[in-house]
């Protein structure tokens, strides 16, 4: 297409988000979960007000040193359904940046071990009180199928949309026993870690429902993964990722003696399920600090071109007047390169 | 630039708001135009990354390696 017409605007589409990063930008496909890499020099050309500019103004920034490539890149863009062409720019406003939950928390993960002996049904119905969404249940030793059977009945009727449980691999726990156990609940996935094999058992051809089994090991202290394919493109996480931290906002975490954290790996204790309900603590200012300690409020992420769709439960320290994460990631946004 | 004078014929059928452009709809509507640039197709191609579909919009965690 010939971008020398008069009044021809390049727009991207709403859900085409360009992100910048130190060596390298990308623009987010927010529909279609997927991204393109881009060289900064062309975020820097779709930073320019686009509804407002004509590509032949656009090109004539940039002094006319880079028609070809405008022209290329545009084209391309268009070609892949990233932005489109108009002559008449106004109608396409930008959407807003709000970012609204109705779930008082969102998401929650349970540490349970031999020595665990708070009520997990309790914890279950105050979670659902809270219109969890997503609940996440660790088990580090033996498990008892049955046991575990009576308090997850409990969310059968719940809000609650999905609930992972991650049992250590034991011979003696059948795979019948696990169908069985995962028939019971729509929303439940079985994560069998420690397993001698890798595979994957799909319930019924209408459900997404799984059994995982892993060889790879899960400990208290196991820490969290960070790499391309753990990312998450969608509509509400990018949202989300502008005002929030999209790992701590609104999640509450119950370690094995019953402690409530934001997570299981932060050394900040916040009050006791034997003592307190779980709302008294999330509703507490201090409990929601980090809530608000977004990726571009964060040393190294404010510089990465993935901050927009990567999330890290991991704790924030404060130091000289800045934030860091304590566990970071292997991506250099410096060099553009994983470690 | 798309103009009136490429109309697909099944156009026809579709309600085009006045404040709407025309080209708006043609790419809404058209299939992809052919292009005759393949080479710099596939080798941007090299640069595109699929995400995944959740249950919900976000994870839990990512404490294992694992796809749910």
């Amino acid at each position: 297409m010939s971008t020398q017409e008069t009044n021809l605007f390049f727009l991207l589409f709403p859900a085409c988000i360009p992100i910048k990063g130190d060596q390298s930008s990308i623009i987010m496909d927010l529909d279609r979960a997927s991204y393109l890499e881009i060289p900064n020099l062309l975020f820097d050309i779709l930073s320019n007000d686009l509804q407002k500019k004509e590509v032949k103004e656009i090109k004539r920034i940039y002094k006319n040193e880079y028609d070809d490539g405008i022209d290329k890149y545009f084209n391309f863009l268009a070609d892949n359904e990233y932005g489109f062409f108009t002559k008449t720019p106004s109608p396409f406003r930008k959407p807003s940046t709000e970012f609204y939950s109705p779930y008082k928390i969102i998401s929650s993960i349970l540490e349970i071990d031999k020595d665990s002996n708070y009520n997990m049904s309790e914890v279950f119905r105050q979670l659902d009180t809270l219109s969890c969404q997503l609940i996440q249940i660790r088990i580090y030793d033996s498990c008892n199928l049955e046991e575990l059977a009576v308090h997850v009945a409990v969310l059968n009727e719940s809000s609650v949309r999905t609930i992972e449980i991650y049992i250590p691999y034991n011979d003696d726990i059948l795979e019948k026993d696990l169908l069985h156990f995962i028939h019971q609940f729509d929303r439940v996935h079985l994560i069998i870690y420690s397993s001698k094999i890798n595979k994957k058992v799909k319930i019924s051809r209408n459900s997404t429902q799984k059994i995982i089994y892993t060889s790879n090991k899960l400990t208290k202290q196991s820490k969290e993964i960070y790499a391309l394919k753990s990312f998450t493109i969608s509509h509400q996480m990018y949202y989300e990722s502008l005002h929030y931290n999209t790992g701590l906002f609104r999640k509450t975490c119950i370690d094995s003696k019953g402690n409530i954290k934001n997570y299981l790996s932060h050394q900040e204790i916040f009050g006791n399920v034997a003592q307190n309900t779980i709302e008294e603590v999330v509703t507490k200012e201090v409990f929601q600090e980090k809530y608000i300690l977004h990726n571009d409020l964060i040393e190294k992420c404010k510089d990465c071109q993935f901050r927009h769709m990567c999330l890290s439960n991991s704790d924030i320290k404060f130091d000289n007047n800045k934030y860091y994460k304590v566990d970071t990631c292997g991506f250099d946004p410096y060099t553009n390169s994983w470690n | 630039m798309k103009d009136e004078s490429k109309k697909h014929k099944d156009f026809f059928n579709i309600p085009e708001h006045t404040s709407i452009p025309f080209d708006l709809h043609y790419i809404c509507v058209s299939e992809k135009e052919n292009t005759d640039d393949i080479k710099k197709f596939h080798y941007m191609k090299k640069y595109k990354s699929k995400g995944v579909i959740l249950d919900f919009y976000k994870k839990n965690s990512n404490i294992l390696e694992i796809d749910i």
